[in-house]
């Protein structure tokens, strides 16, 4: 008990410092996400048109899903080395960014291929190619499965990020680290708890995001 | 819908610009690099505030494990770091040999001369690896040494009733070829797997205190040595190489700030074993917040107002 009293004097006290650790963390993994949707919406789309591509996207993005956080933040560094960005936000928004891949790209290949047939056909009836069907018909009634990818890919990576002050970008990771390192159990239980509070504030907001989005007639 | 996705596209757009464009290198700005304990951050700390009084303009990376701060450094994406001479003797250039303390700074300068990196005066302050114990342990089985402490082990693990001792380590100390194995050599100390624990460098001090290990691998300067009440076992058979804390900046960085090698020689020679040990202590066992501590050290020597 004294513990979380101890805690919750420690955040009151560092406001300014969290808060700013915590707009740090949320803007990394904002940039990976966006960075994702833009390449992961596209690539959802063009391997609908070019199936066999489907299976070898899909399998990469999910073998990348596989290593482990701290392993992939470790590889990034001689990778960016090379370019001299080895520590800071680049290395820690590529690592989320690659994870974020697998929810948006499956979640668009599966929006796509799975709507119903007669929707379909009922664009190909009155004359729209692909394109016009994709445009007009198919991405508006795929929104919330697109979406339910990318707030995925968020809460995800709001936990992943954690590890990124290991590679100098800081983040709320910073906090845990800190209190692991300095015997601090305030600055570790602050760090924890914050992190996943955020992931749950940040998956509501997106639902609300995602409700608004949605077409009226599928709502 | 279309507008939306405009918006979107057009935000994230803003985003990859944000990426894109690089840290601008402007004169008097210097990106200090910090290790991931406490005393590195204490020193970052004082160094950052110090030279903010001068006039430089200080980035501050923290928390990097010990080889991505080097590389950072010779990539030029750090400026300055604190490093320490066993460190880069054995670490960076993997010379095992043993030497005088100030052989050993020689020997990292006169290396990394070569490589455009210059390391100034070090501090008078060896933070080395030491074996430690809770002191209720060690006086009731009467150990000092390191040479005792295997000497005890072996008498536990004579005994069948008794549980194998435990030793903590952190992973780095554990894993690297100058660390814990030709330690195990020196001293003929022999461990089965499961009593070799390895953790993060600060939990070891909290499981020797709690228990979890009868004795693990402190660094001598750390505050909690003094406040958790460990025992430092003498290296009587001088494994430990000395690790003086010493700034180490790029040469270029040196030639566009003259008078910074001066201002730093200034505050490293406050820093003796003693006084980091306090500053230490009062963020680990205080858990007071670094930059204050760091802050009340500068205005107590003058060196900030």
């Amino acid at each position: 008990m004294e513990t979380i009293n101890d805690t919750f004097l420690y955040v009151i006290h560092n406001v300014p410092f969290i808060l700013g650790l915590t707009v740090q963390h949320l803007r990394l993994v904002g940039i990976a996400v966006a960075l994702a949707v833009v390449l992961g919406v596209p690539l959802g789309i063009v391997i609908v048109r070019f199936k066999w591509l489907a299976g070898v996207v899909l399998s990469l993005t999910t073998l990348v899903l596989t290593i482990p956080a701290i392993a992939l933040f470790g590889l990034m560094i001689p990778l960016f080395s090379m370019i001299g960005q080895g520590i800071g936000a680049v290395p820690a928004i590529t690592a989320a960014f690659l994870y974020s891949l697998l929810p948006i790209v499956r979640n668009t290949h599966t929006a796509l291929t799975q709507l119903d047939a007669g929707v379909r056909e009922a664009g190909r009836g009155i004359g729209l190619t692909f394109w016009q069907r994709l445009k007009w018909v198919e991405l508006p009634l795929a929104v919330p499965l697109i979406f339910g990818g990318i707030r995925t890919a968020v809460v995800l990576n709001i936990g992943v990020m954690a590890i990124a002050a290991i590679v100098g970008a800081g983040g709320l990771g910073t906090l845990i680290l800190h209190g692991i390192s300095q015997s601090d159990i305030r600055k570790l239980i602050a760090g924890a708890v914050i992190v996943s509070v955020l992931a749950v504030v940040m998956d509501q907001v997106l639902l609300k995001l995602q409700r608004v989005l949605t077409p009226k007639g599928i709502r | 819908m279309k507008a939306s996705i405009k918006a979107l596209y057009r935000r994230v757009l803003g985003a990859v610009l944000l990426v894109c464009a690089m840290p601008v290198l402007a004169a008097g700005t210097i990106n200090l690099g910090s290790k991931n304990f406490t005393e590195q951050h204490v020193l970052a700390s004082l160094t950052a505030q110090y030279l903010t009084a001068k006039g430089y303009t200080v980035n501050q990376t923290t928390d990097l494990a010990t080889i991505i701060q080097r590389n950072a450094l010779e990539n030029k994406q750090l400026d300055m770091v604190w490093d320490y001479t066993g460190t880069a003797l054995i670490i960076y250039n993997h010379i095992d040999r043993r030497m005088s303390d100030e052989e050993a700074y020689q020997t990292v300068k006169n290396i990394d001369a070569k490589k455009g990196l210059v390391w100034l005066d070090p501090a008078p302050l060896n933070n080395t690896y030491a074996l430690a114990m809770k002191r209720s342990v060690a006086e009731s089985e009467g150990i000092k040494t390191v040479s005792d402490l295997v000497a005890a082990m072996k008498r536990v693990q004579d005994d069948p009733e008794a549980a194998p001792w435990q030793l903590g380590f952190d992973m780095e100390f554990a894993g690297r070829p100058d660390g814990l194995k030709p330690m195990q050599a020196m001293y003929q100390l022999e461990l089965a797997r499961p009593q070799i624990r390895q953790m993060d460098p600060g939990l070891v001090y909290n499981a020797i205190r709690d228990g979890f290990v009868q004795a693990g691998l402190v660094y001598t300067t750390d505050g909690r040595v003094k406040g958790f009440d460990l025992l430092v076992l003498e290296d009587d058979l001088h494994y430990f190489p000395s690790y003086a804390a010493t700034p180490v900046i790029r040469q270029e960085v040196l030639e566009q700030n003259p008078g910074l090698a001066d201002d730093m020689n200034k505050l490293s020679a406050l820093l003796d074993n003693d006084t980091i040990a306090t500053l230490n202590a009062q963020v680990d066992i205080d858990h007071r917040n670094v930059d204050e501590v760091a802050a009340a050290f500068l205005r107590d020597h003058q060196l900030i107002q």
